[in-house]
């Protein structure tokens, strides 16, 4: 049981030290689950009541002595204060020179603005479906959800994810103009074919035309 | 045109197939509604809510705390739930010190020096957007001047002129030369004689002189007069330093073919027209001035899960998401709720089948930006560019300078890519933000050279990525508007929807808060029109 102090600074109030047991900390197959703000100690009252009578008192009933900004009132004050580390730590891993050079994959990708350019299904998942059902097709939950694809049902029959991405479902957008049947056909099999689905890999460029309309 | 000997029809439609793809977002934008003004008029003076009434506000975002600011106001009693912690939703900064994990669990530690920020949502205000300045003057907001047009920042085609970016007077100044040219061209060849008599061809030819920079014989060229806009060769100094000396013209044919032409139209559209302003510290200084105002009502780490009414309340069941089993309810007279419809349609409502289908029929925009730190300010010190915007046609799109602490020493932060609702937006989204960071680097050192050795650190947000908007803003079209706008706006019962999706000007700050007003007035109008019954 290992105790860290972390320093978070109030919006330049001074610096106020929280202590956390290192093992209670988020385990990383949640981080999924971490809001912005997400270290543990974002939110200045519910910390201030776990952390003994001292802290609260200091926390919450002092605000004009603290020098409250005039912009807030205790209570806002309280829930603005950002989980600030020092601008020095947490530093990534250092970037490399060839991280700088642009790969030969992104001219590609990037070659026309308004038009996906990759051609196989698998490349087309990585380049665009990723954006929201991550690398491996799992989707995410938080404040709403991005569906995930292991093992989908709904992948069945191929006229349904055909359709939503021709024309979108709820907050997807559709991609009717930014990709072409063969493309739309090439996505839906990897589809079909990945994160645990097992189905045939036969839908054609014709099957896209005839929900296209 | 077909009468114009000049510009053939294959140059002409070159140079639109070149800056189509520059413009088709504008385009696309105005489309949308961005290029409208902003409505407001004057302050709301809401009074004499109904005894006792209360209204429950679902969203901290700047809609749900302008219904706040202006319900309470009137009389009512007011709170909201917000699922964050902190007010403003997506009028954010990311600040130094900051740390932000995004939907896919990468985490980033903002390492910016002290007092640098990157805005990743709004990130300008347009002088016509009144509601904006308005509750930014009354909260005590400090706006600066935020530069979107110096001339002295660049076009940039990786294509035309070596790949070397090209200053944006001497792009305007050419064009407005060499059009000026052609034009007088015709007008001499009595090209023009069927609309125009000769008194008007010698005025036309007059102004296209002065407003071309044209020689005697209406060419345009080499010139000292065109170089007191475009820039000279030498400027203009003392003593006996060089005498001034004009600056050479871009060639014609290559301006017309490098797509920078359609690039300056970012510069004009009213969206984007100077005086823009931004406030200083970053957007969600906004944000805090609302919840100077409002802080007090607002309960954090809460997600609405379900939204009931009856033809007396409203209950709303939410949980804090850390203990999802423990669903709590909140009841009210009233509902305002701003929750991002990419949420909220996956939330089950009790509304007419109408207003459910149109929660569900609007996709949600894409969009990323990239803020990265350098040691100096290259840009200023080597380059002369204070604050402004750069284009280019490489993926990062744009690189925008910081508009205060001109002149200072030591770290600063630019916006080294802004990409929305294209597909080069999606496949960034797809990378992860150290790539993508990487990736702002790579392309934007094609345009200053300075970044690699200055290069200290960078963050990167996708708004698809976002865990609290799953999306940037409300992607409407004039269909989707036909069938689904005004049933969204319209009060189901005892609920109410606003946000910048309830607006015509998403995306903007200012579409929230004049969605906040429209819609606290006519709940009020409802509900005092009730109580009297």
């Amino acid at each position: 049981m290992k105790n860290i102090t972390l320093a978070v600074i109030f919006l330049g109030i001074g610096t106020f030290p929280i202590t956390t047991n290192a093992d209670t900390a988020v385990p990383a197959d949640h981080n999924k689950t971490a809001v912005v703000s997400s270290s543990p100690n974002n939110n200045g009252a519910e910390r201030a009541e776990t952390q003994g009578k001292e802290t609260s008192s200091g926390l919450a009933k002092d605000a004009g002595e603290r020098g409250t900004p005039p912009w807030t009132n205790d209570s806002a004050n309280i829930n603005l204060q950002q989980p600030r580390t020092p601008p020095d730590k947490n530093l990534p891993e250092p970037y490399t020179a060839q991280d700088f050079e642009v790969k030969p994959e992104w001219d590609k990708l990037f070659a026309d603005h308004s038009r996906f350019s990759t051609e196989s299904g698998e490349e087309l998942y990585h380049t665009m479906c990723q954006a929201c059902h991550m690398e491996d097709g799992q989707g995410a939950s938080e404040a709403g959800d991005y569906p995930s694809f292991v093992g989908d049902e709904r992948l069945r029959s191929p006229f349904y994810p055909i359709d939503v991405v021709l024309n979108g479902f709820r907050g997807m957008p559709g991609f009717r103009d930014q990709l072409s049947d063969q493309q739309i056909a090439d996505v839906v099999n990897y589809l079909r074919t990945s994160f645990g689905n097992q189905l045939e890999s036969d839908v054609t460029p014709e099957d896209v035309v005839r929900v296209r309309h | 045109m077909t009468t114009s000997p000049f510009l053939t029809r294959r140059d002409l439609l070159a140079m639109i197939g070149k800056t189509a793809g520059a413009t088709a977002m504008y385009s696309a934008m105005t489309s949308m509604g961005f290029a409208k003004g902003s409505t407001f008029t004057r302050e709301l003076d809401l009074s004499d809510a109904p005894s006792g009434e209360s209204i429950l506000i679902l969203g901290a975002g700047l809609a749900g705390m302008t219904a706040a600011y202006e319900m309470r106001k009137a009389g009512y009693d007011v709170s909201i739930l917000e699922y964050n912690q902190r007010p403003g939703g997506r009028c954010y900064t990311i600040h130094s010190g900051d740390t932000v994990t995004d939907l896919s669990g990468e985490t980033q530690h903002c390492n910016f020096a002290p007092g640098n920020y990157i805005n990743p949502g709004p990130w300008r205000i347009p002088y016509h957007h009144y509601g904006v300045l308005h509750y930014c003057k009354k909260f005590g907001v400090k706006l600066e001047p935020f530069i979107q047009l110096n001339y002295n920042a660049y076009v940039h085609s990786s294509e035309a002129f070596g790949g070397k970016p090209q200053r944006i007077r001497e792009v305007l100044t050419d064009i407005h030369g060499y059009t000026s040219e052609l034009l007088a061209k015709a007008t001499n060849q009595h090209a023009l004689d069927d609309v125009l008599t000769k008194e008007d061809c010698e005025s036309l030819l007059s102004q296209l002189g002065e407003w071309g920079h044209l020689s005697e014989d209406h060419k345009y060229k080499k010139s000292l007069k065109a170089s007191a806009y475009r820039g000279y060769k030498d400027w203009p100094a003392g003593g006996l330093m060089p005498k001034p000396s004009p600056s050479e013209p871009l060639d014609f044919k290559e301006l017309l073919h490098s797509g920078l032409w359609g690039m300056l139209l970012d510069y004009f559209n009213t969206s984007y027209q100077h005086m823009m302003f931004e406030p200083v510290g970053g957007m969600e200084e906004i944000a805090r001035g609302f919840a100077g105002e409002v802080g007090d009502l607002i309960e954090y780490g809460r997600k609405v899960v379900r939204i009931n009414q009856s033809d007396n309340e409203v209950t709303v069941h939410y949980i804090d998401p850390d203990r999802p089993d423990d669903v709590m309810t909140r009841t009210a007279d009233w509902c305002i709720c701003t929750i991002p419809l990419s949420i909220l349609s996956q939330t089950p409502v009790d509304a007419s089948p109408a207003l459910r289908e149109a929660i569900a029929a609007v996709p949600y925009a894409s969009s990323v930006k990239t803020g990265l730190e350098f040691k100096r300010r290259f840009w200023e010190q080597d380059e002369s560019i204070f604050g402004g915007v750069t284009y280019t046609d490489l993926p990062i799109k744009a690189i925008s300078y910081p508009m205060y602490d001109y002149f200072s020493d030591g770290p600063a932060v630019l916006l080294g890519a802004y990409t929305i609702d294209d597909a080069t937006s999606f496949t960034m989204s797809s990378m992860s933000a150290r790539e993508r960071v990487a990736l702002a680097v790579a392309y934007g050192k094609q345009i200053h050279p300075q970044y690699e050795d200055e290069f200290i650190s960078g963050v990167s947000w996708s708004w698809h990525l976002s865990p609290w908007s799953l999306g940037c803003y409300g992607l409407w079209t004039d269909e989707l508007r036909e069938a689904h706008y005004d049933t969204l706006c319209e009060i189901d019962n005892r609920l109410v929807l606003a946000g910048e999706h309830c607006s015509y000007i998403p995306a903007w700050l200012e579409g929230a808060i004049l969605s906040g007003m429209d819609a606290s007035k006519r709940l009020h109008e409802k509900a005092t029109a009730e109580a009297r019954i």
